[in-house]
């Protein structure tokens, strides 16, 4: 009885000591000095391909362009990846013309196909649990006042997109705060919420259109205002919306917000600093871009802009890591775009040749 | 440039050898044949290169726009999508620096600068002439790299003729029309007529399915690029004598398409947006050469109109009233001179245009003439030309022109020309007034052309061959595109040097009762941005989308009753995208053979055709689908009774 006993304890012991093992030594998928770093996301030009991914390791200060291609035997990404993030160990690309949702995973890495079934003009995502809800214009955008814009409820697990909510007005940005998804409408002058449990849907009127949203800490929101050809506003600059009374408390004036679909809006890793793309006309007539710092402590934006004279800016990302502001250019969309990348306090430090006009960025670690 | 002055270098001492060895009187039925053939044109651009396209190869190229004629028969590249979209690019031009003339319009809309050549049916059409090289102070704002007339032939017919033409083709292609030629020797009516559509649901290789769990090339079946244009085209003419006579057309079009997916949207395919074209174009020309000054004067009005995805609020077209005078003296067979003006009345209707912006638009243009013959060989022209637009200035253009021509047997002569011309382009509608993106503060783009060249002819029992060089160097200052500096807008961006050299042949080969013709068309076209003021754009490389190496070849054979003919042409490669990427060369061929049959007045005609024979399998616009072999099947007949 001892011995079968001691035979008993041992092989439990030997047990508890390679289940210690196999929990402190399982291989980490994604290792983080193999996939940390800055992933620029280059649209290309609409329909006619040349889409990319660069990566940035910002630990060696090497750039990869084309780096899905790299890590995917050489094919190209087919659509134009209008926006990027990554959630749960998966980064999701949104792709226009083949509108889709590709998945890859954070060496981006894509081994399933995209799913374009009821995708159509898709614009950006929000991850919430096992969803994410999508922006889409609709297969045959009315671009004067978008009647058939939809957020599209993807499920990650099935692939499938579940539902279409209807969202006149052609949501763009899109947040989940205080368990209520916000949609930017870009062609109507409000905010639309949508209840994630009942499915309610109510508006908040606001004087301009607007574009992309931030969450600051306590699941509040700041969105951007614009002024567009078609609706036209003196009042833009960001707004600010309680989103447990969701009313638009606030709104900042700034003058000449970017209307580009990109990354426009960033905030630093404590969230006490906002950055927001402008692009206005110098004293010589001519249009350049600069990125406006909102003080978040004391509301107010800064009066002169942290970083100026950007020709041709089409993006902005904020390095988690150290709060550097990388600011993508292009002029056009068949050649090569620039990052700029600069320190918190706005000083230049060095820049980089990219893929084709760089929209943002995500940054894994 | 070394090469290239080292070569006007040599044709310039061939000119001046030649000169010194022949210079006795002219082969006078060859001339006289040129002048016929070219009218004005040549009279005042003795140095211009124009050449026409002949009336048999545009019988061969009916189905569709002026694409395909000027595909199978110019060195000029197209870049052409399948599904209805295809643009000129004359000697590594835009497409809007080419002007293309029906009568006195321009057709190149005024929103976009230029025209979608799908939407100008072949079928309507006796004769297209091409002129390479800049001609704006002949042809106005516009005419950088080349211009294109449609022409129409007026017979002055007494009795009545009448043709008409049915063909059926691969991939839902139909195209039906009818020519119309009625008159008493004076009054005259031409009624044009045609309907073409095509499904163009052709079958491809698909290599860009985006399949990555089953990757490799897919067969697929391309969708949603369905083509439908009809129009008519009336003239109602009247001629009081052989010297005054008034003609009057008016040309009514609509185009619908389809935009072509791209090949990875077509494998997902989900719909597609649509595009639809109206037109009007109103021309009515006085011409009264009985006094020693004559007399041109000419009225137009053009209504184009373009409405995306069916969307009526999104309309983009302009109203245009066009009114033209001109007087012509020869005061002797060696010495004349022309002047006139011309104005433009434009109304913009467009649904991006601000009315506190831009109501309309007025141009005015004042242009002089002037040719001299300095001895019974060697012509100079002049031609001067400056533009008033309201709320822009443009550049005073001049251009001259010399030739000089050595009979050199005494059924032959060469020719050699030389020309230098100034050109420019006033921005459209587009670049200056759309939504808040437009830009007042544009400059014209302005060109400068410089053209060497030889070309021998000859004409031995009614058989008629030539062959030619050109070389030609143009420097575009100020060249406009759309960039992004934060918004989207219109920008002088760069200065651009196209250079190149053009071979050119046409050989007539009489073989007992065969007759045959040989002709070819070779260009070496480099093209660079010398300048731009983007801190990484494209510089010192050859442009996206235009190939460094164009060439074609064509044949016909007549024996009785039967006509052969077979045509290829060559595309090089071209660069898609400033990173080098580039799409492949393709070589194009095609093949047909026809007959025709007379009984009494009646003439039935049947052809049919095997296009892209080889079955190449390529891309005009990178991601866009192709058809391989397509057949094409055709039927004509005709009627004259001549009183």
């Amino acid at each position: 009885m001892k011995k079968s006993f001691n035979y008993f304890s041992f092989l439990l012991f030997s047990m508890l000591i390679f289940s210690a093992c196999n929990e402190t030594e399982l291989p980490d998928p994604f290792p983080s000095e193999e996939i940390e770093g800055c992933y620029v996301v280059n649209f290309g030009s609409f329909g006619q391909g040349g889409a990319s991914i660069s990566k940035y390791d910002y630990n060696t200060g090497e750039m990869y362009n084309f780096f899905y291609q790299l890590q995917n035997s050489g094919n190209e990404l087919l659509s134009n990846i209008q926006y990027a993030s990554s959630y749960n160990d998966s980064v999701f690309l949104i792709g226009n013309a083949t509108d889709q949702i590709i998945t890859v995973n954070p060496f981006i890495e894509q081994s399933l196909n995209g799913i374009t079934e009821d995708i159509e003009n898709p614009r950006f995502f929000v991850a919430d649990g096992d969803y994410l809800y999508i922006s889409c214009l609709g297969a045959n955008p009315d671009w004067a006042i978008m009647p058939d814009s939809y957020v599209a409820k993807y499920n990650i697990i099935t692939r499938k997109v579940e539902t279409k909510i209807m969202i006149p007005g052609g949501p763009e940005g899109l947040e989940i705060a205080n368990g209520k998804l916000y949609a930017a409408l870009n062609y109507k002058n409000s905010i639309v919420v949508v209840d994630l449990n009942s499915e309610e849907i109510s508006e908040i009127a606001t004087p301009a259109v607007s574009s992309y949203f931030l969450k600051d800490d306590d699941d509040n929101l700041y969105f951007t205002q614009l002024s567009t050809y078609s609706n036209f506003s003196a009042e833009t600059g960001l707004g600010f919306i309680n989103t447990t009374t969701d009313q638009t408390e606030t709104y900042y004036y700034l003058e000449n917000v970017s209307t580009s679909y990109g990354s426009i809006l960033q905030a630093n890793s404590d969230f006490s600093k906002i950055y927001v793309i402008t692009s206005a006309y110098d004293e010589n007539w001519n249009l350049t871009g600069a990125v406006a710092e909102f003080n978040v402590s004391n509301q107010t934006f800064n009066t002169e802009n942290l970083i100026s004279d950007i020709s041709g800016i089409s993006g902005l990302a904020v390095n988690p890591e150290d709060d550097d502001i990388y600011v993508f250019s292009a002029h056009s969309t068949t050649g090569a775009g620039m990052m700029q990348i600069y320190s918190e306090t706005g000083e230049y430090k060095k820049e980089y040749e990219v893929g084709a006009f760089p929209v943002g960025a995500f940054f894994l670690n | 440039m070394r090469r290239f002055v080292i070569l006007g270098l040599l044709v310039s001492v061939l000119v001046f050898c030649a000169g010194a060895q022949n210079s006795h009187s002219l082969l006078d039925t060859i001339f006289l044949e040129e002048i016929i053939t070219f009218g004005d044109l040549r009279k005042f651009q003795s140095g211009a290169k124009i050449e026409n396209i002949s009336s048999s190869q545009i019988e061969l190229a009916q189905e569709g726009g002026i694409e395909n004629v000027l595909n199978r028969f110019s060195p000029v590249y197209i870049k052409a999508d399948a599904g209805g979209l295809s643009t000129i690019h004359f000697r590594g031009t835009s497409a809007s620096h080419t002007s293309i003339n029906f009568g006195g319009i321009n057709l190149n809309s005024l929103t976009l600068g230029h025209s979608n050549l799908s939407t100008i049916p072949t079928f309507l059409f006796d004769g297209i002439s091409l002129q390479y090289g800049s001609s704006s102070a002949i042809n106005g704002s516009g005419a950088i790299g080349g211009a294109i007339y449609l022409g129409l032939d007026n017979n002055w017919i007494n009795g009545l003729n009448v043709s008409a033409k049915t063909t059926i083709g691969s991939f839902g292609e139909y195209l039906i029309g009818t020519k119309i030629f009625v008159g008493n020797g004076k009054w005259e009516s031409v009624t044009r007529l045609y309907s073409f559509q095509k499904e163009n649901n052709f079958p491809f290789n698909n290599p860009y399915s985006g399949d990555v769990e089953n990757p490799g090339v897919v067969e697929d079946i391309q969708k949603g690029t369905a083509i439908k244009n009809q129009g008519l085209l009336q003239e109602i003419n009247y001629k009081f004598s052989e010297e005054q006579y008034i003609k009057s057309s008016i040309w009514i079009e609509n185009s619908w398409r389809q935009v072509q997916a791209n090949m990875q949207s077509n494998y997902h395919y989900n719909g597609t947006q649509e595009i639809d074209n109206d037109n009007i174009r109103i021309w009515t020309e006085y011409t009264n050469n009985i006094n020693r000054i004559k007399f041109k004067g000419g009225a137009g009005y053009v209504h184009d109109m373009q409405v995306f995805d069916n969307n009526e609020f999104q309309q983009i077209g302009t109203d245009r009233f066009i009114g033209e005078v001109q007087a012509t003296r020869d005061f002797t067979n060696k010495f004349g001179v022309k002047t006139g003006a011309k104005y433009k009345y434009i109304n913009p209707n467009v649904h991006a245009y601000s009315d506190s912006v831009i109501k309309f638009e007025e141009h005015l243009d004042i242009f002089f003439s002037s040719f001299y013959r300095a001895s019974q060989n060697l012509k100079f022209t002049l031609n001067l030309r400056q533009t008033f637009v309201s709320n822009f200035n443009a550049p005073f253009t001049p251009s001259l022109g010399a030739e000089y021509i050595v009979n050199s047997g005494s059924e032959s002569f060469v020719k050699f020309t030389s020309a230098l011309a100034k050109s420019y382009r006033v921005p459209t509608f587009n670049d200056r007034y759309w939504g808040t993106q437009g830009n007042p503060d544009l400059k014209p783009e302005s060109g400068n052309n410089f053209e060497l060249g030889t070309q021998f002819n000859s004409n031995k029992n009614n058989c008629r061959s030539k062959l030619g060089i050109n070389l030609f160097y143009m420097h575009v200052k100020n060249w406009i595109e759309w960039r992004n500096f934060g918004i989207w807008k219109a920008q002088n961006v760069q200065e651009v040097v196209s250079k190149g050299i053009e071979f050119q042949g046409n050989i007539c080969i009489p073989l007992g009762d065969f007759n045959g013709e040989f002709g070819f068309n070779y260009t070496f076209n480099p093209v660079e941005s010398i300048k731009t003021i983007e801190e990484n754009g494209l510089l010192n490389r050859h442009l996206n989308y235009i190939p460094k190496h164009m060439g074609n070849v064509f044949f016909t054979m007549k024996y009785n009753k039967w006509h052969f003919f077979t045509d290829g042409q060559f595309t090089g490669s071209r660069y898609t995208d400033n990173f080098g990427n580039k799409l492949p060369a393709h070589f194009i061929a095609n093949f047909g053979v026809g007959y025709k049959l007379v009984v009494q007045k009646h003439q039935f005609s049947f052809s049919i055709s095997v296009n892209n024979m080889l079955g190449a399998d390529y891309q005009n616009e990178k991601y866009y689908a192709m058809p391989g072999r397509y057949f094409r099947f055709s039927t004509k007949y005709d009627i004259n009774i001549i009183k």
